[in-house]
């Protein structure tokens, strides 16, 4: 339970940062390009949980990322969260995601999916897409893969107090048995 | 599967009933959120006369805002004096009412320029393409009507579109024009012939009358710069920067205008 609490104010403070403009310090012009955190959490919390774990995460992150979105609709991001989320659960059994290039292409691969995908439910929701969208949504994955890997670095340190290690997962199941 | 039909659901909610969430988040953490490390660099406002006499910047900003505003009034009343006809049935109509709201939210990014507005009462009243005053010039215009907010694009997003007047003190005609956003806090104004309009730096823009929604010119603006376009050479390029600053902005008010059917009683 504590753990959950400390998770999710660590998605709260990520979400304030998110939405923010306070990253604006660290913004690439013209396009104001700026990375995706809740992204970064999203990849590394599917990576490091069990499956049921990690679903319930991603439906989180998604639901705070629909929540402090610019765009004030609701949607898009939770569906796009849980259903990549569950495809990372997948995808961590072929890719280690020990080595910073295969975080790095990993974060890029899925900010283009996860993004991407949200701007087609948003036009289907009626939204219309901002004319320099595609370079935004380039800009953003290349920033947040650059970015990502060093985050990594950063939630791996928290992650014991997180309850994101999959070590004291694996801990607290032997124990109950 | 639950999971994802639960985003679903939320997907297929009127925006109305969803709405909640955002706006929650926004207005409970607007301190937070609203945290600028640096801030960005304020658009050049005229100077105060510096001789000794003057009054201070900020009384003196509103004032040449207001001298602007009169100035627009005056040369829109002198062109309906010289159509003695028409005066009855263009006049504005008299004390248009204005919706106070309070700014919950200012969006300042490539993708969007807008706020997020909460009027203190009668959101009835509001519906989209109404203009949006900040400090006495138009800063945007109302695209979407919530329950208990609105959202305002402002007149630097992208994809804003209006009609605008361009004005210089002493010349007594307007030159209409239509201005588009740029979506970097600038506007441009575009299609104007180089050959047959006379446009400077400094000129003054306005926000263009408009039937159900304007009574008269409003100040947007003034011209920044004022080039060929490198594209069709016979066509100005023109950059328009606005005299308001949204990021400061508290409140705003909404132009609350009748319809010329419901004017005249339909």
């Amino acid at each position: 339970m504590v753990r959950w609490i400390r998770f999710l104010f660590v998605l709260w403070v990520v979400a304030l940062l998110d939405a923010g403009h306070l990253l604006n310090t660290i913004a690439i012009p013209p396009f104001h390009i700026k990375p995706d955190l809740l992204l970064v959490f999203l990849v590394f919390a599917a990576c490091n949980l069990p499956v049921e774990k990690a679903l319930i995460v991603s439906f989180l992150i998604g639901f705070t990322a629909d929540v402090s979105s610019e765009t004030g609709l609701m949607g898009p991001y939770t569906i796009a969260f849980t259903v990549f989320g569950a495809i990372i659960c997948q995808l961590r059994r072929v890719v280690l995601m020990r080595r910073m290039v295969y975080q790095a292409l990993t974060i890029f691969v899925l900010t283009m999916l996860i993004r991407g995908s949200a701007q087609l439910l948003m036009l289907l929701k009626g939204r219309e897409i901002g004319p320099n969208a595609y370079t935004m949504l380039w800009g953003t994955a290349a920033y947040s893969a650059v970015l990502g890997p060093f985050l990594w670095i950063v939630l791996s340190g928290l992650s014991g107090w997180l309850g994101l290690d999959p070590e004291s997962h694996h801990r607290r199941r032997s124990v109950r048995r | 599967m639950v999971l994802v039909l639960a985003g679903a659901v939320l997907l297929l909610l009127p925006e109305d009933y969803t709405q909640v969430f955002p706006e929650t988040f926004r207005r409970t953490f607007s301190v937070l959120l609203n945290i600028h490390p640096g801030r960005s660099e304020a658009p050049p406002l005229p100077k105060a006369p510096t001789n000794g006499q003057g009054v201070a910047q900020a009384e003196y900003e509103r004032l040449y805002t207001a001298y602007q505003n009169t100035h627009a009034q005056l040369l829109e009343i002198q062109r309906r004096l010289s159509a003695l006809q028409q005066i009855q049935a263009a006049l504005p109509v008299a004390g248009s009412p204005l919706l106070l709201a309070s700014v919950t939210n200012v969006i300042l990014s490539p993708e969007e320029q807008g706020l997020l507005i909460q009027p203190t009462s009668r959101i009835e009243l509001l519906r989209p393409g109404q203009y949006v005053l900040g400090r006495d010039s138009v800063i945007g215009s109302i695209t979407a009507v919530y329950r208990t907010t609105a959202r305002v694009r402002l007149v630097t997003d992208a994809q804003h579109r209006m009609l605008v007047a361009i004005g210089r003190p002493g010349r007594k005609t307007l030159i209409r024009a239509q201005m588009e956003g740029v979506g970097d806090g600038t506007a441009r104004i575009v299609n104007l012939s180089r050959k047959e309009h006379d446009v400077r730096r400094g000129d003054t823009v306005y926000a263009a009358a408009r039937p159900g929604f304007l009574a008269t010119e409003v100040l947007v603006g003034e011209v920044a710069t004022v080039q060929a376009d490198p594209d069709h050479p016979l066509l100005w390029d023109i950059r328009v920067r606005p005299i308001c600053r949204p990021e400061t902005l508290r409140d705003v008010a909404v132009v609350v205008m009748e319809t010329p059917a419901s004017v005249n009683g339909n």
